[in-house]
C-alpha cells in the first residue's frame, strides 16, 4: 500500500502545489512572518543613513531573478530614499537598465527626487569583476554618460563626487552572489548590504556570519520581513502564505517519498525469498 | 498602452506554454523553449555588439584612442583556433585573458573570501553556538585532508561529512524557496496582469 507513493503521478503534485502557492495571493491566510537578524540589522543600517549620505545601488538582476529581487529592490531603495540619501543607480548586468529606469521613475514620482541632484542612473558597464573593480578604484573613469546617454558632467551630483570613498553605503540587489563583494570590500568605510536570491544564501551567509556584510536579505522571503519593516507592504508580503504553503507541500512530499521509500525496501527482500 | 498589452498577452502566452510541460511534453512548449533560447541567444549578440562597439571600436576608430586597436585585435586572434596552422596565436589574448581574470579575482578574494573568513572563525567558546560553529568548521576542512588517515581523525572527519551534508541540505531547501518565489513571481502577474484580478477575490 505504502509502496505506492513511489509512483504518485507527478502531475497530481503539480496541481496541488499551483493551488497551494496561488490560492493564498488571491484569499491571504496572515501566516505570521517573524523577522529574522540579518534583514533587522539591514533596516538598522539603512535607517541610520543621514538626508545627503551618498548611496549605491547595484541593480544586478534580469527578469529571471526579478520576482525576489524587484521587491528587494523596491524595499531597501524606498527606505533609503526616506531617509533623504542621494541615490546612484548602476547595474553590471545587461539586463539590469530596465529595472533602473522603472525605479528611478518611482523615486521621482514618490520621493521627489531631482535626477543630477539627488538621483543619477549609471549605464551597463561590461567586465562583471573588472567593472567592479573600476567603481572601487576609478569611478569616474569608468563611466561618461549616464543612463539616458546624456554626459556625466553635466550633473551636479556627479561634479561633487570624487571616487567610491565618497559613499556611505553600497546596496547590491544581486544575482552573481561574490563578484562585487570581492571588490567593493576593499573601499574603506563603505558599508556593504546584499539582497541576495535565496540560492546564493549559503554562499552569501558566511560573509554576512564574519559582519563583511551589514545586512544581509534573502530572496523573496526577506524582501517580505523588510516590507513588513518599513511598513510599505508589497509583492513579496503578499506572496509569502503561498511560498510557505508550498514549502510545507514540498517537506510533505519529502517524507512520503521516504515513507514509500522504506516501504518498498521491506517488501523487496519478501519478493525475492518467494521467488 | 497597446504595446504594454500586447507585450503582457505575449508574456502570458509563453508563461502559459511553459507551465503546460507539467501536465506533458507537447509542441506549445517546445515553441516556448526555442523561443527562449533564440532570444537570449539574440540578446547576448546585441549586447555583445554594443560592447565591441562602444568600448573599443568608437574610441579606437572616431577617437584616435589607438590603445583600443589591443582588445580588438586580442579578440580577433581567439578565432585563429579555427586555423590549425595560426592556432597557437589564439594563445596570446587566452593568456591575458586568464592572466588578468586571475589577478582581478585573486587581489579580492585573499581578503573577502580567506582572511576574513578565517579571523570570523576565531571566535570566544562562550556560547553553544560558537562551539558548535567552530568544531563543525575544522571537522569539515579535515574531510578534505585526504592523506590524513589515522583512526583517531576518523570520527571527526565523519562529523565534517555530517556538516557538509547539513550544509548541502540548506543549500537544497534555498534553492526549493527561490524556485517556489519564480514561480509565485509568473502567478502574480498572470492574476494581477493579465487576468487584472484584485487580491482578495475582486
Amino acid at each position: 500500500m505504502l509502496e505506492k507513493l513511489n509512483n504518485l503521478d507527478t502531475r497530481i503534485l503539480y496541481l496541488i502545489m499551483v493551488c497551494l502557492a496561488t490560492f493564498p495571493l488571491m484569499r491571504p491566510i496572515g501566516l505570521p512572518l517573524p523577522i529574522t537578524e540579518q534583514v533587522k540589522l539591514c533596516y538598522e543600517a539603512i535607517d541610520q543613513l543621514r538626508p545627503g549620505d551618498l548611496v549605491f545601488i547595484g541593480v544586478d538582476f534580469e527578469p529571471s531573478s526579478a520576482p525576489e529581487a524587484w521587491p528587494q529592490l523596491l524595499a531597501m531603495g524606498r527606505h533609503a530614499a526616506s531617509k533623504g540619501a542621494r541615490i546612484v543607480m548602476l547595474s553590471m548586468f545587461p539586463g539590469g537598465f530596465r529595472y533602473e529606469q522603472q525605479f528611478e521613475d518611482i523615486l521621482k514620482a514618490q520621493y521627489d527626487m531631482q535626477y543630477g541632484v539627488t538621483l543619477l542612473s549609471l549605464p551597463y558597464s561590461a567586465g562583471l569583476e573588472a567593472a567592479y573593480q573600476s567603481v572601487a578604484q576609478n569611478l569616474k573613469g569608468l563611466y561618461t554618460v549616464d543612463l539616458h546617454g546624456t554626459p556625466l558632467n553635466q550633473f551636479p551630483l556627479w561634479n561633487e563626487i570624487q571616487g567610491a570613498q565618497d559613499f556611505t553605503m553600497y546596496i547590491q540587489i544581486a544575482d552573481a552572489p561574490v563578484a562585487w563583494l570581492r571588490q567593493l570590500t576593499q573601499v574603506p568605510g563603505l558599508k556593504l548590504i546584499n539582497g541576495t536570491l535565496a540560492s546564493a544564501a549559503s554562499t552569501m551567509a558566511p560573509l554576512w556570519q564574519s559582519r563583511q556584510l551589514s545586512g544581509l536579505i534573502i530572496g523573496m522571503s526577506g524582501a517580505a520581513e523588510y516590507e513588513v519593516l518599513v511598513r510599505l507592504p508589497g509583492p513579496a508580503a503578499a506572496a509569502m502564505d503561498g511560498q510557505s504553503l508550498g514549502h510545507a507541500m514540498i517537506i510533505l512530499c519529502i517524507i512520503l517519498g521516504n515513507v514509500g521509500y522504506y516501504a518498498a525496501m521491506r517488501k523487496a527482500p519478501k519478493t525475492r525469498s518467494a521467488g | 498602452m497597446l504595446n504594454a498589452t500586447v507585450g503582457t498577452w505575449v508574456a502570458a502566452f509563453l508563461t502559459l506554454g511553459l507551465f503546460s510541460w507539467m501536465y506533458k511534453e507537447n509542441a506549445w512548449f517546445r515553441i516556448v523553449e526555442h523561443v527562449f533560447v533564440g532570444a537570449s541567444l539574440g540578446h547576448l549578440a546585441v549586447v555583445g555588439y554594443g560592447n565591441i562597439k562602444d568600448i573599443a571600436w568608437t574610441p579606437a576608430a572616431t577617437q584616435g584612442k589607438w590603445l583600443m586597436w589591443l582588445p580588438i585585435i586580442g579578440g580577433l586572434l581567439l578565432y585563429s583556433r579555427w586555423f590549425k596552422q595560426y592556432m597557437w596565436l589564439s594563445r596570446v589574448p587566452m593568456g591575458f585573458l586568464v592572466g588578468t581574470t586571475g589577478a582581478v579575482v585573486l587581489t579580492g578574494s585573499i581578503k573577502a573570501m580567506l582572511v576574513d573568513q578565517v579571523i570570523a572563525t576565531m571566535m570566544p567558546l562562550n556560547s553553544i553556538n560558537n562551539v558548535l560553529f567552530v568544531v563543525l568548521t575544522m571537522a569539515a576542512t579535515m574531510y578534505f585532508m585526504f592523506t590524513l588517515q589515522s583512526k583517531w581523525a576518523a570520527p571527526i572527519i565523519d562529523l565534517g561529512r555530517y556538516a557538509l551534508m547539513v550544509a548541502f541540505g540548506a543549500t537544497f531547501g534555498f534553492t526549493v524557496m527561490s524556485r517556489i518565489s519564480l514561480f509565485t513571481g509568473r502567478m502574480q502577474f498572470l492574476l494581477f496582469e493579465w487576468l487584472k484580478l484584485t487580491p482578495g477575490g475582486g
